[in-house]
This record gives structure tokens, sequence and C-alpha cells, in this order.
């Protein structure tokens, strides 16, 4: 929690990085060498003629810096000019001897109409602690992303997922599993296939499962047809789908049973989720047994999840028997999940990625899920996926000769899901 | 100096000069810096240019759109950055200048786009030399230029360039505005999606039916959730509710799509936005049904006053089987209007006939023609 504080903290205070700071100081260096030298040979040739026994420390070719201070009535002056020698010593040029200088040349000093570029904190001496460099926050976007879709024109993994992107703004991508609402890869016996872009994702629910192992008595979320939209910004995102085993009045039974008992299904009707998300720098690039320096990105939020169980008369009326449905509190699930991706390497990919996610029931009801990948070739990766559920969901399952009401206990079990993925 | 203050005035008289301003979009890239850190700095950067240089250039507004402009060609370096609004316009700062803006970290920062949050633009391609009405009408259709919005058929509020909190009763694209419904919807709005989730709607109807004979039926609410996106003129949406087995007569299910197309309009100052696409909905009443079809809507904008604000918003909608609305929108200013909405139910929806298919059959469930009244005030937070 103090960490998290921490990096919250430093990365407010990144936002003042190199610009003016809480004390009115503005650092740059010059980066136009031919300005630099002009301005250097202008300072050398002004300090000889005040004193020609001076003694040389600055030459044309050091890194010039400047240093400005807002005045009491709030105007940026001149405060400061440094020379940076190739060693990376910092010399002062004298202040009596810039004044003698050219005022002209000096104006075009302060007017930075030329190259130049900002000066990290600890680079002009004030060191303020852990500052995370705002330029590395920028690695947000590459563990979204890792989630998300790919940077590679096509990440096919077998058999979870594979993105193709087609042009920069649009992908082709088919998902097995439902995760949004906490059953990952062979927990949940459908498969999403849609477009994908930067923003959003819109798909079709296929029935289809993958093999993977399970525990002996799993019932994995079984699957129908429907559709869904999933969302994803920095900071906001969720998803909503619709599947149903009835969409057009029990004409069109269709579903993927995930169990050998096809007299008990249960699919999940209807979903919603919406959370909020922060991200963060982690680990260090130091030698040795380390988080590899990455970024971790938290969603907080909340999920709807309905569920339908029944059982499917296929010979007869072709009809869906709806025997009960989850209601009221027992649709909602509190979300919480972490993401970390390693920073993307010159050939584009993440070395490690994991995720960690816990779908908590309002009733008892929840998972936890955990997945691993690491990129063992230059266009490979290894991944792992586990979930495993527990307390389950009790449904009413009839009444059995005496009249007493049956119930049937639906607990998914768990899962793991080894699968390859290819990058091109 | 007076080199620089009239290189200074030259380069300011370009800036809204419009139609010259156009790019090429095989030469260049373009997109809207949406990061809020990096937001932040490119703000920063200019005050801190316009105080050290003394050049007379636009400050960046907290909610300006900031656009970085790429060459496709070459070294692929900053062409331009533009910041403002389609309403007012934008300040165009050239190649040139930005390097002494931003500094050549931040600019390689900027460049990398694929390492932060952004959207794509076309906005500096735009082939019109100036087209406000037909950005304004964009702008409220999905998305606001506003901090706050009020309105029975939309709260907003906008926390920052990035989000904000909606509120929607009704849903007008399906052709059910306001208590038509029977739902109302409560979540996150950004500039491309909303989400959340769908409630009851308020039980009242904000106006009257035309027929004193007619049938005065609304549809139930329940609990669901929705989303919706607006991406490079592409709408869609999603939307789900659930209820107890015993209630009736509410839309379980809804999407909806369709492509928008705008043009100024001449022989009348203002601006034409066409959508058209479908809209498919299932109801739960004693059995299932369906409704909607092919979905067609105009908006008309009148000229922009200051800039700011179209006087007259003129709209019609075609929803399949569901309805035909009518609304006139009248803006007494940039924060205040009122809106009345003439609505006429069709009363048909597809059930399955004996043979097993879906027909069109008429009911009798809603009024033929509801009018109903609305009003919208805008303003922005003085303190953001």
């Amino acid at each position: 929690m103090k960490k998290i504080f921490l990096l919250f903290i430093t990365v407010l205070l990144s936002f003042s990085f190199g610009q003016i700071d809480d004390n009115g100081r503005l650092d740059w260096a010059v980066r136009d060498r031919e300005f630099s030298r002009e301005i250097l040979r202008a300072y050398i040739d002004a300090l000889t003629e005040a004193d020609p026994m001076a003694d040389l420390t600055i030459q044309e070719t050091d890194e010039l810096r400047v240093t400005m201070q807002l005045s009491d009535d709030n105007k940026l002056e001149l405060k400061q000019l440094m020379a940076k020698n190739r060693s990376g010593q910092l010399n002062k040029l004298i202040e009596s001897v810039v004044i003698k200088m050219d005022s002209e040349l000096i104006e075009k000093l302060i007017n930075r109409q030329y190259k130049w570029d900002y000066l990290s904190d600890l680079d002009v001496g004030n060191y303020t602690g852990e500052i995370v460099n705002v330029f590395e926050e920028r690695n947000h976007k590459q563990v979204r992303d890792a989630f998300w879709w790919t940077h590679r024109r096509v990440n096919m993994s077998v058999p979870a997922e594979t993105y193709v992107r087609i042009n920069p703004k649009w992908a082709f991508s088919i998902e097995f599993g439902r995760e949004d609402i906490g059953f990952i890869g062979a927990s949940s016996q459908t498969m999403n296939l849609g477009l994908t872009t930067e923003i959003f994702k819109s798909f079709l629910i296929i029935p289809v499962g993958i093999v993977g192992v399970k525990s002996e008595e799993a019932h994995p979320l079984d699957g129908s047809y429907g559709a869904g939209l999933k969302f994803d910004s920095p900071q906001f995102g969720g998803s909503v789908t619709f599947q149903d085993m009835m969409f057009r009045n029990n004409q069109d039974i269709n579903f993927y049973n995930g169990k050998t008992d096809s007299s008990k299904v249960v699919y999940n009707s209807y979903s919603g989720s919406i959370y909020y998300s922060f991200t963060s720098r982690i680990g260090s690039d130091d030698k040795g047994f380390r988080l590899p320096l990455g970024s971790l990105r938290i969603h907080l939020g909340f999920v709807f999840a309905q569920f339908h169980y029944g059982n499917p008369s296929l010979e007869s009326d072709q009809a869906f028997n709806l025997k009960d449905q989850t209601e009221g509190l027992s649709n909602f699930q509190g979300l919480i999940r972490a993401e970390y991706a390693s920073d993307m390497n010159e050939n584009m990919y993440n070395d490690w990625k994991s995720s960690f996610q816990l779908n908590l029931g309002f009733q008892g009801f929840g998972n936890v899920q955990f997945s691993l990948s690491k990129t063992i070739l230059k266009w490979m990766s290894f991944n792992l996926s586990t979930s495993y559920f527990w307390n389950g969901i009790n449904f009413e399952d009839g009444v059995d000769e005496l009249g007493e009401p049956i119930e049937y206990n639906w607990n998914p079990g768990w899962y793991v899901t080894p699968s390859i993925s290819i990058y091109l | 100096m007076k080199k620089l203050i009239i290189l200074t005035i030259l380069f300011i008289s370009t800036v809204f000069a419009g139609a010259e301003n156009q790019l090429d979009s095989r030469r260049y890239r373009a997109w809207i810096v949406e990061y809020q850190p990096y937001r932040l700095l490119i703000e920063n950067a200019v005050s801190e240019y316009i105080e050290v240089s003394g050049e007379n250039l636009e400050v960046v507004n907290p909610f300006d759109t900031i656009i970085i402009v790429q060459t496709r060609t070459g070294n692929q370096s900053m062409y331009q950055i533009r910041y403002g609004s389609n309403n007012l316009g934008y300040t165009i700062v050239d190649k040139k200048q930005t390097t002494w803006i931003l500094g050549e970290t931040l600019t390689e920062t900027i460049l990398d786009k694929d390492s932060y949050y952004h959207l794509d633009t076309r906005i500096p391609f735009a082939k019109s030399k100036n087209r406000p009405e037909l950005d304004y009408l964009a702008e409220n259709s999905f998305w606001t230029s506003t901090d706050f919005q009020l309105s029975p058929n939309r709260f907003l509020y906008r926390f920052s360039n990035q989000g904000g909190i909606v509120y929607e009763w009704g849903n007008e694209y399906s052709g059910r505005p306001l208590s038509e419904a029977g739902y109302s919807r409560i979540g996150i709005s950004t500039r491309v999606f909303k989400l959340g989730f769908q409630i009851p709607g308020l039980g009242i109807r904000p106006g009257f039916t035309i027929d004193d004979d007619s049938i005065d039926n609304n549809l139930n609410g329940g609990l669901g959730a929705f989303g919706s996106f607006w991406y490079n003129n592409v709408y869609g949406e999603m939307s789900f509710l659930t209820n107890d087995e015993n209630t009736k007569n509410y839309v379980d299910f809804s999407t909806l799509a369709f492509f928008n197309f705008g043009t100024p309009v001449t022989f009348i100052d203002g601006a034409l936005q066409i959508k058209i696409g479908a809209v498919l909905e299932r109801l739960i009443r004693d059995d299932i049904v369906f409704a909607g079809g092919p979905f067609i809507r105009m908006d008309f904008a009148s000229k922009l006053v200051d800039n700011k604000f179209s006087r007259l918003v003129f709209s019609l909608q075609n929803v399949g089987s569901t309805s035909l609305l009518n609304s006139i929108k009248f803006n007494f200013n940039e924060s205040v209007g009122i809106s009345i909405n003439y609505l006429h139910y069709y009363n048909k929806e597809y059930k399955l006939d004996e043979n097993g298919n879906y027909k069109l059959e008429d009911i009798n469930f809603y009024p033929d023609n509801v009018i109903l009244f609305s009003f919208d005030i805008k303003f922005n937070n003085p303190n953001m």
C-alpha cells in the first residue's frame, strides 16, 4: 500500500519534470550546437578581454545550460548559465562576464527559439527522492496493449487467443473464454470472434470449447450464441454481453455443453462490467533475481453476470427448459485485476506478462485466476492460465418423488490451460 | 526584433486561414493526445514558450483538442501541433516552432504515439474549409463540449478531458426517448464510448398523448447494462435488461448501429447530418417479440451564433416498426435551450406465427401520438 501511495505521489510530482518547478526555476540544455558554440565563444572572448590570464575551464564544445528563475513580479529572468564538459563536470559562467556579452545574443538565448531539451531534476541537482520520470510513464500503454491486443502484426496463441492487425486501427480477434466475468480459457465453452480497435472490441459469442486440464467434477460455463462489446481506456473500461439459448423463442437452441451430462446446462445470459484502472512503474533493471522493469495496471470494478440453469429438450419441442436463474445480489461481483508486462524490447514484445484476477461474488460465489507468459524465442512465447472457483451456485432443479425441492450445485471447479503464442 | 514581430504576425495570420491548412493524408498522419500527463506537459511547454519568447501565441486550454501531425516520409518528424476546438478553430504551430516549444525529449516522446493513449483523427485532412455546425452536431450527439449538461434526456458531468459521469433517460436512437423506453442509464462517458448500468426510468411522462381515447401504456424498466461507441463516424450500442419472471413489457435486449454522414447546407446557413443504420430490440411480453428495423435520422443545425451554439436544431428520425420522431430544439443562448418532441408510434411488432416465422403484426399497446417536452442547460466549470 505504501509503495502504491509512493508511486501515486511520484507520478503527480513527475508532472513538473523538467518544466517550471515549484520554486519557479526552469532549466534547459541548448542542443543547437552552432548556437551553443556562438554563445560560448562570445563568453570566452569577453572573459579573456576582461582577464587575459583567466583560466579557461569552459570550452566552445561544452554543452550550454540555461537556468531561468521566476522573479517576484512573476517574470522569468536569467539566473545562471552553466557549461558541461565532456567529463560531465559543470562549470558556471561568471555572471559579471555574461553581463558584458552582447545583449541581443543573450536575449536570443533566453527566447529559446532554437533546438533545446529539458533536463531531469537529478541532472540539475534538485534531488527530490524517488521520482518517476513522466516519460517512462508512457509504458502504461504497453501493459494495456499487451493484454488488450498486440503490437505485432499477428499474435496467434494456440489455443487461447489470436489477433491479426489488419491495419493500425483494426484487428481481427479470436478469444476463448469469458475473462471479463472470471471464466478464463477452458472454464467457459465460448469463443469471442470479432473486431478490435484501440478503444473497443465488438464480437460474436460462439459456443466452442477448448482443451485444458481440469478438475474431475468440473462443469465449465456452457456456451451459446450471443454478442458483446468491450471497452478500454487508460482510466475506464468494461463490457456488455448477451447470450441466449432461445434467441428466437425456442427456435434455435444452440449450445456447447462442457459436461457430458447435457441435462444440466448453465450459461451466462447477460453480463456487464465496469472498472477504473491505474498504472504504475514496477521492477528494476538491476542484474540478478528481480522483477524486470515494467508496468503494473490495476483494475477495480464491478461485474453484473446473470446465469441461467436448465436443460434442453432437443428431441421434442426444441425448447430450453429454464429451471432457475441467478437473481438480485447473486448477479453482482466485485472485480480486482492486476496486469504486469515487462517493458517491450526492440523486437516489440514483452518478455514477461502476468495477470491476477479476483471475482468476488456478493453472495459467496467467486473465482481467482492467474496467467503467466514468457517469451522464449523472438517469435514465440509459452503461456499458462489457471482458474479456481469456490462455493458454486445452487440452482433449483425441480422436485423429487416426495415433492421435496432438489438443488443442483453448480461448481465450475479448477482449470489449467497451457498455450503457445507465435508472433509475426 | 522587428523581424521577429513581423514573423509573429505572419504566423498568427495563418492560424485561422482555413482551407490552405488542409493537409494531404497520404503525406501526414494525425492523432489527438488523450493521455493526461502528456497533455499537461504540452500545455506547460506552450505557456513556458510564451513566457520566455514573448510570442503572441494562444495558451492551451484544459479542454482543447491537441492534435499532433507527423510526416509519413523522410525522418517522420513532427510537422505541426494544432490545438483548440472545431467550433472556435485551431492554433497551428508549424514544424520549426514545435521543436522550440517542446524540446527534443518531449518531441520524441509525443511522436511515439503507440506508447500512450491517443485517438487517430482526420481533422487536419478535412476538405471543407469551415464546418462548425457539423462539428457542433457531432460533438453534441455523443460527447459534449461543455463541462456540465443538464436535461431530462441527459445529465453529463465532465470531470476531465478523459471522461465524465452520464445519466440518460430513455433511448432516443431506438425510437424511445425519455419516459418511452421504461429504463434509464447511468455510467461513464468518454469521447468514444459510454458504459454503465441500466436502471428503471422515472415513471412520469414529461408531456401528453394527443388522442384522448388512445391507450397510454409505458414499457417497464429493469436492471441491466449498456455499452455504446462512436468511432470514425460509426455508432454502435448494445444493452440488456433483466427482470423477475412475472414482469412483462420491457426491452430485454437492444442493439443499434449506424453510419454518420454530414454535409454543410449552402441554401440555408447550417449543416445537415444523416445517420443510416438498423435497430433490433427484443421485448418480453406474454411471448418474445421483436421490434426495430431500418434506422434513419436527419439532424439540421442552423448557423452557429458567435461560433458557439446553433439557435435551431431540427431532427427527424424513423426507426423501422417502432416510431417516427420529430423534434425541434431552440437554444436561447449557449447555455439554455428547450425542445419539443413529437413521437408517433407505429404499434407494430414482429411476432411468431403458427408456421414458426416472425411476421410484422399490429399491436395495441402504445399511444398513437405523444408530445414530449425537454430542456437543456449547459455550462462550463469556471474552476477548471
